[in-house]
C-alpha cells in the first residue's frame, strides 16, 4: 500500500481519538503534504478511510484536526497545479474545498491521492497505485540519483563493476597478462638509470679510493652503454605496451558498444519513454569514450605510476631509511596543495568555458536570426550585447590565464621542495661519509621522477570514480530486460488476416494514471476505423498498443483470435505499417527510404509504390530522380512530399494492418487531395486504423470510433454518429465546419 | 466537462454562441463595453471588481459594468500574475473557470479591502517561490550540489544538478536557482545576504 505513510505519534494518536465511532476499518491513505496552512513548509497529514477525509496538522503531542469531510459529501477530486507546488482539492456539491497544498515533487503522489478519493466517494474501489519512486534517491545513501539510472556514484560496488570489465578482457587473457608483464619491466627500466647513475658516479667519476684511470674508463664505457640500452629497451617496452594496450581496450571497447547498441534495438519503447534519447546517446558515445580512455592511458597510468611509486620508494628505503623519509616529508603537503591548486584553476575554467559557450550561443542564434535583427533594426543592439559577452569572457580568460601562470611556478617550487631537503641532509650525510655521492646522485635522480606520479595519483581518484560510474550505467542498460518481448510459446503468423479484438483493455504509460479504461471493440479484417476524439483522449495509445510498442496493463488485444501477447514481435511488425504525421527520412537515397522495410526490393517494386503514392512524378523531377539523398545533409523535402514517401514505404512493405497516424494534418489542401488518393489505393483491402484532426480525412472510413478520456464514446459509420444530434462526433464535425467556412474569408 | 468543445469558459456566464465573424464587427463597433476578451486586452477598472469567498476554498468574481449598468459574475476565478518575476505587484489576471482571461488589473491599488485581501491571498497560493534568506551550506560532489539554505517559507535542502545550466541570473544581482525537481529557489539581492552566504555563492557559482 503505497499510499499509506507512517505518521507521526501525535497525528496517530489525536486519529485513534477521531475515528472512535468509525470502528476499525481499515485506512486508505495516510499522506504527508509539505505546506502549512500558513503558505510556508510545514507538516500536514491527508488521511483517508471508508468513512472520511481528513486534514490533521501535527501540533506537539497531539494534532489538530484542520478539515473533516465525509467521503458522501465528495463528488471529485483531483489536484491543481500551482507555480511552485500544488494543491489537493474536493469537489463538494458545487463549492470546492482545498484540503492541503504541497510542493511540486509531491505532485504524482498527490494525484494518486485525488485519485483514489473521488473512487471511495464513488463507493468504488480504490485503483491501484503503483507509484514509482524508488529511482529517485539512493536506498543505500539516499543521494539523490542522477536522471534515468539507478547508479549511485557513491555507493557503487567498485570490486564488482571491475571485476565485469576485466571479464570482458577473458577472450584475450594471454595479451593482458603480457600487458602486465610489459608494465612491471616498464617500470624496472624507468627505475634502472638510477642504480646506473650510482654506480658511475661512485666507481667512476669519483671514487673513494682512486684507482687506475684505464679500468675506470672502460667501465664509463660499460655504464654508458647500460644507460644507452635501458632506455633503448624503455622506448621498446614503452612502444609495445602502447600497441598492446590500445589494441585491448580497443576490442574490449568494441565489444562494450555493439552490445549496448542491440540492447538499446530490442527495448521496448516504455523504456525509451522514461529517458531522454540525448541521455541514452551519451552511453554509447561518451560512456563507452570514457571507458575507452581509462582502459587505454588510466588503467595504464595507474599502474605504472603505482609501480613507479613503490619501486622507488622500496630503493630508497633500502639504501637510506632516514633520507628516504625525509624526503617524503613534503609529499602529503603536496598533494593536499596539487588538489586545492586544480579546483581553484578547474572552477574558473568552468566559469570560461560556460562564458564562452553562452557567447557561441548567442553568436548563433543572432546569426541565425540575421534576418530578423536586419528587419527590426536591432543591430546595434546585437553588437552592444555581443560586445558585453566577449568582454565577459575577456575578463575571465585573462584571470584564467594569468592563475595559471601564477600557480604553475609555485606549484613546481613545490615539486622541487624534496630536493632541497636531499641537498641538505643528504650532502651533509655524504661531507660525513655516511652515505656515497653516487647515492646522493641516485637520490636526487629518483625524487625527479617521483613526482610526476605523484601529481598524476591526485587525479587518479576522480578518473576512477568517473569510468566506473560510466561502466556501471553501460551494464545498467545491457542488464535490462526488454518489458515487450517474445513469450516461451509464442506462435508463428507468418500470414494474418487483419481481425482485431480488443477486450476489456486498459492501459497507462505510468502505473499511476490510467489512458484508455475497459474498452472493448471488434475490427473486421480489411476495415478502415477512424480514430476521432480530443488530443489526450487515448488515440495514439490505442494505436500503440495495437502496433505493440506497448502490452496493455489489463486485458487482451487479439488479432485473428491469437493474443498478441502470444504472437511472434517480428511476425506481427512485419505485417503492420505506419504513416506518421512527421514522417522519419533515415539519410540515404529516397529508393532506400522507400525500400527501408523490405531493402531487397526490386527498382520496379520502389516505383510502383512511389506511383501509387503520387510521388513517382516529383521525385523523377529531381535531377537525381529515385537516386536523390535525403535526410539531415540531402535535399529539403516538403511535408506532402515526405508525408508521399512514407506511403511509398508502406505500400511497399505491403502490411496487413495500417496505421496513418495524422497523415494529412501537415500539409495543404491541394496536397491533402494527393495524399488522400494515395491513402485510398493503399488501404484497399488492409485493416486500417486513422487518426485524423481534419474530420473530412476520414470520410472513407467504414466505421468512427470517438473515444473520450480513456473510453469509447460512440462506435458507428460516419451517418449513423451524425445521425444522433447530441453525438461528440456531431458536434466536432459542425464545430469544424464553421471553421472551415471562416477560413474561406 | 461537455463544454469543453467551446471555446469559451465554462463558469462565465456570458453568451457565448456568437460565431467569430460576428464577434469581430460587434468589438470593432462598440469599443470598449462590448469589447471580447478573446481578442481585445481588457483592464478592469478596480473599483468594479469585487471578489467573494464561497464556502469552501473557491472564488467568486462580480464585475460590475456602469455603462450597461449591470453585473457580471464568475465563479471560480482565479488570478495569476502576468510578470511574477520582474514585476509581480502590478498586472494581475483574473481567470475565470475554464482558466480563460477575464481581465488584468493593472494593480491592486484601489481595490476594496476585502478584495484585496483575497487577491493577496490567491496570489500568496499560487506562487510558491521560496526566497533565500541564508545560505547554510553547498556540498558538491559527483557534479551536483546539495544546497542547505534558509527561506521565508522555511529550511529547505534541495539537490542541483548541473548548476551552471540551473541557474537562472534575472538581473545582475538576482538568481533564481531550478533544483533536480523543478522546485526553483529565488534569491532577490545576492548582495544583501549575510557574509557567509556570499561567500559560498561565491565559492560555487
Amino acid at each position: 500500500m503505497p499510499l499509506l505513510e507512517e505518521m507521526p505519534p501525535s497525528v496517530d494518536a489525536t486519529l485513534r481519538e477521531e475515528r472512535n465511532g468509525s470502528g476499525d476499518t481499515p485506512l486508505e491513505v495516510a499522506v504527508k503534504a509539505d505546506i502549512g496552512t500558513d503558505g510556508n513548509l510545514g507538516e500536514r497529514w491527508v488521511v483517508v478511510d471508508r468513512d472520511r477525509v481528513r486534514v490533521l496538522t501535527p501540533n506537539g503531542v497531539s494534532a489538530h484536526v484542520d478539515l473533516a469531510v465525509p467521503l458522501e459529501d465528495i463528488q471529485s477530486a483531483r489536484t491543481e497545479n500551482l507555480v511552485g507546488g500544488g494543491a489537493l482539492l474536493v469537489g463538494k456539491g458545487t463549492d470546492i474545498v482545498e484540503l492541503v497544498r504541497f510542493t511540486g515533487p509531491l505532485a504524482g503522489r498527490m494525484s494518486g491521492v485525488a485519485r483514489t478519493i473521488e473512487a471511495l466517494a464513488k463507493s468504488e474501489e480504490p485503483p491501484p497505485l503503483e507509484i514509482e519512486e524508488n529511482d529517485r534517491n539512493c536506498r543505500t545513501c539516499g543521494r539523490r540519483l542522477p536522471d534515468g539510472t539507478q547508479v549511485c556514484r557513491a555507493c557503487l560496488d567498485k570490486r564488482a563493476v571491475f571485476t565485469r570489465l576485466f571479464s570482458y578482457a577473458a577472450p584475450y587473457k594471454w595479451r593482458a597478462v603480457l600487458l602486465v608483464l610489459l608494465m612491471f619491466a616498464g617500470t624496472a627500466a624507468t627505475l634502472a638509470p638510477g642504480k646506473i647513475v650510482q654506480q658511475l658516479t661512485d666507481r667512476v667519476l669519483a671514487p673513494e679510493t682512486a684507482s687506475a684511470v684505464g679500468p675506470r674508463l672502460s667501465l664509463l664505457g660499460l655504464l654508458v652503454a647500460a644507460f644507452i640500452g635501458t632506455q633503448l629497451l624503455n622506448v621498446g617496452i614503452t612502444i609495445a605496451r602502447g600497441r598492446l594496450s590500445a589494441w585491448l581496450s580497443a576490442k574490449i571497447t568494441y565489444r562494450i558498444r555493439t552490445q549496448l547498441y542491440e540492447r538499446l534495438q530490442w527495448l521496448g519503447l516504455s523504456y525509451y519513454d522514461k529517458r531522454q534519447t540525448g541521455a541514452l546517446m551519451t552511453r554509447v558515445t561518451q560512456d563507452v569514450n570514457e571507458l575507452n580512455n581509462f582502459l587505454v592511458d588510466g588503467l595504464q597510468i595507474l599502474v605504472v605510476n603505482g609501480l613507479t611509486i613503490i619501486g622507488i620508494a622500496t630503493i630508497l628505503m633500502l639504501h637510506n631509511a632516514r633520507l628516504t623519509l625525509l624526503v617524503l616529508l613534503p609529499v602529503p603537503l603536496v598533494i593536499f596543495i596539487t588538489r586545492r591548486v586544480w579546483r581553484f584553476l578547474r572552477r574558473r575554467m568552468h566559469r570560461m568555458w560556460h562564458l564562452r559557450s553562452a557567447l557561441a550561443a548567442g553568436l548563433s542564434s543572432a546569426l541565425n536570426g540575421v534576418r530578423v535583427v536586419k528587419a527590426f533594426a536591432q543591430e546595434d543592439r546585437e553588437i552592444d550585447r555581443f560586445n558585453r559577452r566577449a568582454t565577459d569572457l575577456y575578463k575571465v580568460g585573462l584571470s584564467v590565464e594569468q592563475w595559471w601562470a601564477t600557480l604553475f611556478p609555485v606549484l613546481n617550487f613545490l615539486m622541487t621542495a624534496g630536493s632541497f631537503i636531499v641537498w641538505y641532509v643528504g650532502g651533509r650525510q655524504v661531507v660525513s661519509g655516511i652515505i656515497t655521492l653516487g647515492t646522493l646522485q641516485m637520490f636526487l635522480f629518483f625524487l625527479g621522477q617521483l613526482y610526476g606520479p605523484l601529481q598524476g595519483m591526485t587525479r587518479i581518484a576522480d578518473w576512477l570514480s568517473r569510468a566506473l560510474t560510466s561502466a556501471e550505467r553501460v551494464f545498467e542498460v545491457l542488464d535490462t530486460e526488454p518489458d515487450v518481448k517474445d513469450a516461451d510459446e509464442s506462435v508463428a503468423m507468418p500470414h494474418i488476416n487483419g481481425e482485431i479484438k480488443f477486450e476489456n483493455v486498459s492501459f497507462g504509460y505510468d502505473k499511476s494514471r490510467r489512458i484508455l479504461e475497459n474498452l472493448d471493440l471488434h475490427i473486421q479484417p480489411g476495415e478502415m476505423i477512424g480514430l476521432v476524439g480530443h488530443s489526450g483522449a487515448g488515440k495514439t495509445t490505442i494505436i500503440n498498443l495495437i502496433s505493440r510498442f506497448y502490452d496493455p496493463v489489463e486485458g487482451a488485444i487479439l488479432v485473428d483470435g491469437v493474443d498478441m501477447r502470444k504472437i511472434k514481435v517480428n511476425d506481427l511488425r512485419r505485417q503492420m505499417g505506419v504513416v506518421l504525421q512527421e514522417p522519419f527520412l533515415f539519410p540515404g537515397t529516397i529508393a532506400q527510404n522507400i525500400a527501408y522495410a523490405k531493402p531487397e526490393a526490386a527498382p520496379e517494386e520502389i516505383m510502383r509504390a512511389a506511383k501509387a503514392a503520387n510521388a513517382h512524378d516529383f521525385i523523377m523531377r529531381f535531377p537525381d530522380g529515385y537516386d536523390t539523398e535525403v535526410g539531415e545533409r540531402g535535399v529539403r523535402l516538403s511535408g506532402g512530399e515526405r508525408q508521399r514517401l512514407s506511403i511509398a514505404r508502406a505500400i511497399l512493405h505491403d502490411p496487413r494492418i495500417l496505421i496513418l497516424d495524422e497523415a494529412t494534418a501537415s500539409v495543404d489542401t491541394e496536397t491533402e487531395k494527393a495524399i488522400q488518393e494515395a491513402i485510398g489505393r493503399l488501404i484497399a483491402g488492409r485493416t486500417t486504423f486513422a487518426i485524423a484532426h481534419r474530420l473530412s480525412t476520414l470520410r472513407n472510413a467504414d466505421r468512427l470510433l470517438v473515444i473520450e478520456k480513456g473510453k469509447l464514446a460512440e462506435l458507428g459509420t460516419h451517418d449513423e454518429l451524425m445521425a444522433n444530434p447530441q453525438g461528440v462526433f456531431r458536434r466536432l464535425v459542425e464545430m469544424q465546419t464553421e471553421i472551415n467556412k471562416m477560413r474561406v474569408y | 466537462m461537455q463544454n469543453n468543445f467551446q471555446t469559451n469558459g465554462a463558469g462565465s456566464s456570458r453568451v457565448t454562441e456568437t460565431t467569430p465573424e460576428k464577434a469581430v464587427e460587434t468589438s470593432t463597433a462598440t469599443e470598449s463595453a462590448a469589447s471580447d476578451a478573446r481578442f481585445d486586452l481588457i483592464l478592469l477598472d478596480p473599483a468594479h471588481v469585487r471578489l467573494f469567498r464561497t464556502g469552501g476554498s473557491a472564488l467568486r468574481l462580480t464585475l460590475s459594468d456602469p455603462q450597461i449598468g449591470s453585473e457580471r459574475s464568475y465563479l471560480r476565478v482565479a488570478v495569476a500574475r502576468a510578470f511574477p518575476l520582474s514585476n509581480p505587484n502590478q498586472y494581475i489576471g483574473l481567470r475565470d473557470g475554464a482558466d480563460k482571461d477575464i481581465g488584468m488589473l493593472v494593480t491592486l491599488d484601489g481595490l476594496e479591502p476585502e478584495t484585496r485581501a483575497l487577491i493577496d491571498d490567491a496570489l500568496h497560493r499560487r506562487y510558491f517561490l521560496p526566497r533565500v534568506t541564508r545560505v547554510r551550506n553547498v556540498r558538491e560532489e559527483f557534479g551536483s550540489s546539495t544546497w542547505e539554505v534558509d527561506t521565508d517559507k522555511g529550511p529547505f535542502t534541495f539537490v542541483v544538478r548541473n548548476l551552471r545550466d540551473s541557474v537562472q541570473e534575472l538581473t545582475p544581482t538576482r538568481i533564481l536557482i531550478t533544483d533536480v525537481d523543478g522546485s526553483r529557489f529565488d534569491i532577490p539581492d545576492i548582495r544583501k545576504l549575510e557574509d557567509k552566504s556570499y561567500a559560498i555563492l561565491q565559492r560555487v557559482l
